[in-house]
């Protein structure tokens, strides 16, 4: 079993009564990626600030590769690599020289600091922006600059601020490939911060829904499918509408989500599908009615976010309303 | 304090700021003109360039009075001689204050700077500590004064040279006080100078406010180079001694302070 690199107990932290972050408990285990998700302004910011010690809690702890946050901020910047949510990069100076500062502050020696940076520059092939200015390259460009810079003392762990945020379709599909190259390729932890749900799905295999500062939900995507009160869609469509089809769902146990008799099609919230489908399917071919097409709708991360984050503000509003 | 990494902070900075046309402009052209046209203008309005003795009685008897006891051979000297020595000494004065004038615009660019370009969070994600932090940028912004200092004081000492070689028959400058206070006591200010502004820095946003605050910042440091002038001529021991250890102990203190109040968390709670 992977050992835990990453550890928070009860993790708070209060800006002038505020609270960005509110006991957040969260353990990350070795080579996983790990996405945290929510709104804006819902802590995921301040959660890695914290966690690299560019912060200190109000209440609690935190741990990463073995370092306390507090304690030892500075031994957890030097193992950690850090992407800010806009890449910072000197715009003055070149692509090479903001690599090459940041080798020195992890004090590379200059021979292989010259070595990683040539590298890291043809690996995100960037080679020939080696002397170009930071301030002239594009949103995408500098994007790939700031991740090469986050990486280029080969950190054990990642942490990523919405690391496609900005970005156009294409660059930001260009920083996820890079991403799993990375994982893939070299092993190393990812913690990735993002609100951007499609991106979580793809990239991570465990992932935290936040919201206000709360930990309201974490598991694989898949676990937290399971949490969801909403059920498997279920579409049958339908070569030709027969009226046939409204009488077999009218007397029939199974609730119609949906009849569209335009699209020749009904939606249906089935429990149970592996056995309820085919039953249906061959009460349907019994009376004649030609399907041509069956599918099951999961809900997918979006609908999970949005039904987590907008039912924790329900129950708010509920308590609160008491 | 690890050394290494503190000084490759420097070293960005000083690459990154010489980047800027203005600061360069400023570094090169300012001692030059406060090392060469202003003496030549000043010594062109008060006659050192004329045949005859035409400095003021009184003002050549003040200067007797001031600089007999620190120049040995200063009863020698032609009336001219004196008084253009007299007016040397004065531009010395502003000499000494440019230093300060550049590390203002450094200091306020390498803090305020960072925060404006949204460069300063990326400087917090690195190992480097708020201590280190804060003395690189001390250096970073040291270093380019220091050198305008030298090339200030090389070619004040050339002109100067030039004006007075006929009318002493030696090379006057750089005189023993000079040296001490270009390279003692200017250093010590503007490094009391630099902690101040980065002080400011770290409290404001913008370049623009950095530069104005410290602005007021400017006036006491040039009214201790004032006092330092006259504690020069008064008593030569307080003046190369006692004041520089005083100086000293100054800048130590305001070390102190600007290492102990830059903190990460208000640094970035500050970009927000």
């Amino acid at each position: 079993m992977s050992k835990s690199v990453m550890e928070t107990q009860g993790l708070t932290k209060n800006f002038n009564g505020l609270q960005a972050v509110n006991a957040l408990d969260l353990k990350i285990k070795e080579s996983e990626i790990f996405g945290l998700l929510g709104p804006n302004g819902a802590g995921k910011t301040t959660t890695v600030r914290l966690l690299t010690g560019m912060l200190e809690p109000s209440s609690g702890s935190a741990s990463v590769l073995g370092f306390d946050s507090k304690t030892h901020s500075n031994q957890i910047r030097e193992n950690v690599g850090i992407l800010t949510e806009t890449p910072s990069l000197y715009q003055r100076l070149s692509v090479r020289d903001n690599l090459d500062f940041f080798a020195k502050v992890h004090n590379i020696p200059k021979e292989e600091r010259d070595l990683r940076v040539k590298n890291l520059l043809k690996q995100f092939n960037i080679a020939d922006k080696e002397n170009e200015s930071a301030g002239k390259l594009s949103k995408g460009m500098r994007q790939k600059v700031a991740i090469a810079r986050a990486i280029i003392h080969s950190p054990e762990m990642l942490f990523l601020d919405e690391p496609t945020g900005s970005l156009s379709p294409e660059a930001a599909k260009m920083v996820r490939e890079l991403i799993v190259d990375l994982t893939k390729n070299e092993n190393r932890t990812v913690f990735i911060n993002t609100h951007n749900l499609s991106e979580a799905e793809k990239l991570c295999s465990r992932v935290g829904i936040l919201e206000r500062g709360k930990l309201i939900a974490i598991g694989k995507p898949s676990e937290l499918r399971s949490l969801l009160h909403t059920d498997i869609i279920t579409v049958f469509r339908f070569k030709t509408w027969d009226k046939q089809i409204s009488d077999y769902f009218s007397t029939s146990s199974i609730k119609i989500t949906d009849e569209d008799k335009e699209k020749l099609s009904v939606t249906l919230k089935l429990e149970n599908i592996e056995e309820t489908t085919p039953k249906i399917i061959k009460d349907l071919s019994r009376l004649d009615l030609d399907i041509t097409e069956v599918r099951h709708n999961r809900p997918d991360l979006e609908q999970i976010y949005l039904e987590l984050v907008n039912g924790d503000n329900h129950q708010e509003e509920m308590e609160e309303s008491k | 304090m690890k050394w290494k990494r503190l000084w490759a902070l420097s070293v960005k900075d000083i690459k990154d700021y010489t980047k800027s046309k203005y600061i360069v402009f400023s570094i090169i052209v300012l001692p030059l003109v406060i090392g060469a046209i202003v003496p030549l203008q000043v010594m062109l309005y008060s006659g050192s360039f004329g045949a005859g003795e035409n400095s003021d009685e009184s003002s050549v008897t003040f200067m007797d009075n001031i600089l007999s006891g620190a120049i040995d051979d200063w009863e020698d000297f032609t009336n001219q001689a004196k008084s253009t020595i007299g007016i040397g000494y004065i531009v010395l004065v502003l000499v000494a204050m440019m230093p300060i004038i550049i590390t203002s615009v450094i200091a306020a660019e390498t803090i305020a700077g960072e925060r404006e370009r949204k460069t300063m969070e990326a400087l917090l994600t690195t190992p480097l500590s708020e201590k280190e932090i804060v003395t690189g940028k001390i250096i970073s912004s040291f270093i380019p004064s220091f050198i305008a200092t030298t090339v200030a004081i090389v070619t004040f000492s050339l002109v100067m040279d030039i004006i007075l070689y006929p009318m002493i028959g030696r090379i006057f400058f750089p005189d023993l006080i000079s040296i001490i206070f270009l390279f003692v006591i200017s250093p010590i200010i503007t490094i009391i100078a630099v902690e101040g502004l980065i002080l400011v820095s770290t409290r404001v946003s913008t370049v623009r406010d950095a530069t104005q605050l410290g602005g007021l910042l400017l006036i006491p440091l040039l009214m201790l180079i004032g006092l330092q002038v006259v504690l020069f001529f008064y008593n030569m021991i307080l003046g190369i001694v006692v004041a520089p250890i005083v100086l000293l102990i100054i800048a130590a203190g305001l070390f102190k302070i600007s290492t102990s109040l830059f903190k990460r968390e208000k640094a970035l709670v500050k970009l927000v």
